[in-house]
């Protein structure tokens, strides 16, 4: 008998568990569809951004943490709102955010004090979503649409997605911007120096500059190159933040030139 | 003349009836219970579809069951392989420490519990390799794709696995029959039981780089060679906080279910000996339950957080998508596990030592902490809410109760948790007794200081958390939270242990007057053990959603949608429900054992007259 109400007792708990578990919202999570990119299905601008919202709530699961405008208390950063991203971010830093989202992607797109992600965003050209250079540029032009403008031509995306036209030279602004961003260009950054004035402000070992901030060069002799990098990318209260004043292609050519100078004025010491 | 006796009437009953039970014991029921499908499946064999098979020889990629479905057959035989496997691994635990308190201290009992224990592995054992035997032909059958890639990498391990399982029969039964063989060499028999543990956690280890590397897979490049790939496989970065859980898990299970199965004999005595011994049987169920309970939160953090490393996509799919109602039925059950333990530990301070009314007024300040807590940690995320609701509101998030639905929040009151549970355990070790070395009020103090600044430490951690970026909360704060509260349980436990080593007993602990609710609780804490590992279980799986293996082999079967919460939860209360009609049902076979030896017993005073006629 004793088993009996032991098996009723056990029977009482796995029902209520499994009563509790029946009054959450019940949903299906589907697969998502494995749908190939058609570019023969391009046609005009409204094609591109119907590709993109589709790839924007399915496949690329950017919905799943991001936002389209409402309130500020999403998992990662709204893409609307009043200050959307479409008209406020260039190619090269989209393509970053997407391809290698660990890099400098913890500057806040918002004028808000700023914060760090709440969750890091996965790579979305890696497996497990793996989206593919024009569908993410799809993506980007379903992001402009909503600010607005959309720059982004069914030409480009056609281009990009046929892979002849890429050998024949075609240059889809995305695929120039993989060639760019990960070199840096030494002497294009000597003029992103100038144009943010930050001799005004620091000099750097025996190159004149002013005396506000600290001398570059030791930091540049002692730091590793991320601390030397993330110093200069991400905001500090002295010299605010540089997303609004330059692209990340920039600040990778000023992060080329400040390296540079370390190794000549290594020899210049040293003489 | 015992022998004499005994082999008499084994010969006397040892016809089919005898062997049958043997051969039930060793699990060939579900032999049997195998052998009733396979013949089902023959006479359903029309139904059996085999839709993408291609032709006849090209190979399938999946086949199905009519009604039932390939996946919950999968399902519900993997739920029921892994528990008992949880059940076979947790209990040699279970056996070895309790055999060797008994050596140490010359208390017979434990070695009595740990030899009681064992009798239901051997039964246990068989049917743990009989599902087991099952799931291998449901993979192979019904997903031959996944099967074929998996032995394509992990071949040798499936060789590995077959000596290791070799050598743990062998092991397990020199084990079991040489008990009272071995008494006299009671050192070798402890190596015995060692070396079963040591089998089993290697047969454990090596199925989790199986699974663990179906959920973080890694890169194997055609420029490895064919071990190099076979180790990055096993390698995988969920493979070490995967085997530390399961390990700890394992204590854990086989704490509460000793515990349950002493609550469950508890309540059919019928001597006031029985009553003692079960009570004091599911004490040390209970004790050592709690033991592996208190560190396992720390373990199922450090799998999150590797999770979360691996891939960002599959941590917020758990803990922030689909999947993260989960956590929150996770929260019910181990809040509910919580509340059962202490509250043992309440009822025991109340009857065993009766101290009730000396420690009242803490157990009520740890009552409320408890269910203050378990209020914040099931606080979801986001509400389910009507329009008008969510309106008021402004938004899904609850003005107020929004706060606790956070990470920082949860992390902070399972520590918390931890702490009021800890404290119970302690208090509940000390009752009784006062210490007598000379440092024991220093000790004390030592020990509120420790307590209280423990608190304030995981409380303002937890409060700082709202204030500062994710990746700190989760990559220090959180962690720090941990080495906090493990510091107190790994300063604690030893400093009690010692200085209640020559404590003088100030009153007598008294068994078998705990009250019937009391055993409830522990097939309660039994039952919630079951249950969060199904789930778990479930979550771990769920996590690779439409992939066999995540982000490389995806599931193109008709079942690769993950189904509503609602339909995963009766599946797995049916499992775990399952599981213990299989478990009572082993229970009892193991009892037809006492039984013929009470009647063996009986016989020999009957026949022993005779013999000294003779």
């Amino acid at each position: 008998m004793y088993i009996l109400k032991v098996l009723i007792f056990v029977a009482s708990i796995l029902s209520g568990f499994a009563y509790i578990a029946l009054q959450i919202p019940q949903e299906v999570s589907m697969p998502p569809q494995e749908e190939k990119f058609d570019a023969a299905k391009v046609k005009t601008v409204d094609d591109i951004v119907d590709i993109g919202q589709k790839i924007f709530f399915g496949k690329g699961q950017c919905a799943l943490c991001h936002a389209l405008g409402g309130g500020t208390s999403g998992r990662c950063p709204n893409l609307g709102g009043e200050n959307p991203v479409g008209i406020k971010l260039t190619r090269e830093f989209e393509y970053e955010t997407y391809t290698n989202p660990e890099a400098y992607v913890y500057i806040d797109y918002t004028d808000s004090p700023p914060k760090r992600f709440a969750a890091r965003m996965p790579e979305i050209n890696k497996p497990p979503i793996g989206l593919t250079e024009p569908e993410m540029l799809t993506v980007f032009a379903f992001l402009q649409k909503n600010s607005g403008t959309v720059e982004i031509t069914p030409e480009e995306v056609i281009a990009l997605a046929n892979p002849h036209k890429k050998e024949a030279g075609a240059s889809p602004a995305f695929v120039a911007a993989v060639e760019v961003i990960p070199m840096g260009d030494s002497v294009s950054g000597k003029a992103v120096f100038e144009k943010l004035e930050c001799g005004g402000c620091h000099k750097i070992g025996t190159l004149s500059g002013g005396d506000k901030g600290p001398d570059l060069l030791p930091a540049l002799n002692t730091k590793e190159i991320s601390v030397v990098r993330s110093a200069i990318f991400e905001k500090s209260d002295h010299h605010g933040s540089y997303e609004e004043k330059a692209t990340v292609k920039e600040m990778k050519d000023l992060l080329s030139y400040l390296v540079g100078l370390k190794e000549v004025k290594k020899g210049v010491d040293g003489a | 003349m015992n022998h004499t006796v005994e082999t008499t009437i084994d010969t006397r009953e040892g016809g089919f009836f005898a062997s049958l039970i043997g051969f039930m014991k060793k699990g060939g029921w579900l032999i049997l219970l195998s052998l009733g499908f396979f013949l089902l499946g023959a006479f359903l064999n029309d139904g059996f579809a085999f839709a993408q098979e291609a032709g006849g020889s090209a190979m399938a990629e999946y086949r199905d069951i009519p009604y039932l479905g390939s996946r919950n057959a999968i399902w519900i035989v993997a739920q029921l392989h892994i528990l008992f496997a949880g059940f076979v691994l947790g209990v040699p635990m279970f056996a070895l420490t309790c055999e060797y308190i008994g050596y140490k201290t010359g208390d017979v009992r434990y070695d009595k519990l740990a030899k009681e224990f064992t009798k239901l592995l051997t039964a246990s054992f068989g049917t743990t390799a009989t599902f087991g035997a099952i799931l291998l032909f449901l993979l192979v059958g019904m997903y031959p794709k996944l099967f074929n890639y998996l032995s394509g990498i992990f071949f040798p391990t499936f060789v590995l696995y077959s000596f290791l399982f070799i050598l743990e029969t062998v092991v397990l039964y020199i084990y079991w029959y040489g008990w009272d063989y071995m008494a006299g060499r009671k050192k070798l028999h402890l190596f015995m039981g060692l070396l079963l543990n040591l089998v089993g956690l290697a047969i454990m280890w090596t199925a989790d780089a199986w699974l663990s590397f179906q959920a973080s897979p890694v890169v194997l490049s055609d420029s490895m060679g064919y071990w190099q790939k076979l180790w990055a496989a096993v390698h995988n970065p969920t493979w070490n906080p995967v085997n530390i859980h399961r390990v700890i898990g394992n204590v854990v299970l086989g704490g509460f279910m000793c515990g349950a199965y002493a609550g469950i004999r508890y309540l059919g005595a019928k001597t006031k000996e029985e009553r003692e011994h079960y009570d004091w049987m599911g004490y040390i169920g209970n004790f050592i339950g709690t033991f592996g309970l208190l560190p396992l939160p720390f373990a199922g953090y450090w799998l999150m957080r590797e999770v979360y490393e691996y891939n960002q996509q599959m941590g917020i799919t758990l803990m922030g998508g689909i999947l993260s109602w989960l956590f929150i039925l996770q929260a019910i059950q181990i809040g509910v596990l919580f509340l059962g333990v202490n509250y043992y530990f309440w009822q025991g301070l109340a009857h065993r030592a009766r101290v009730e009314a000396r420690y009242k007024k803490y157990i009520l300040a740890m009552i409320t902490t408890l269910i203050l807590c378990f209020g914040v940690w099931l606080t979801p995320h986001s509400l389910v809410a009507s329009l008008s609701e969510a309106r008021a509101m402004g938004g899904t998030h609850h003005p107020l109760l929004g706060v606790f639905g956070v990470m920082s929040a949860k992390l902070t009151v399972v520590n918390l948790m931890i702490l009021t549970t800890f404290i119970s355990f302690i208090l509940y070790w000390r009752a009784n007794q006062e210490s007598t070395v000379s440092w024991a009020k220093a000790a004390r103090i030592f020990q509120y200081i420790l307590f209280t600044v423990a608190v304030i430490v995981v409380i303002a951690l937890g409060v700082y958390g709202y204030y500062v970026p994710a990746v700190v909360r989760v990559k220090i704060l959180s962690t720090l939270q941990v080495l906090v509260v493990l510091f107190v349980l790994i300063t604690v436990t030893p400093l009690t242990a010692l200085s209640l080593k020559s404590a003088k007993i100030t009153g007598t602990m008294t068994w078998g007057v705990m009250p019937v609710r009391s055993q409830y609780v522990l097939v309660s804490n039994g039952i919630m053990v079951i249950l969060i590992m199904t789930l778990m279980g479930y979550v771990r799986s769920a996590s690779r959603v439409h992939f066999h293996i995540y982000g490389v082999l995806r599931d193109t079967s008709p079942y690769a949608f993950t189904p509503p919460i609602g339909f995963a939860a009766v599946l797995m209360a049916s499992t775990t429900f399952m599981f213990c009609l299989i478990v009572l049902f082993i229970f009892w076979v193991a009892g037809l054992s006492d039984k013929a030896q009470k009647k063996l017993a009986s016989s020999t005073n009957v026949l022993e007259p005779l013999e000294v006629k003779d």
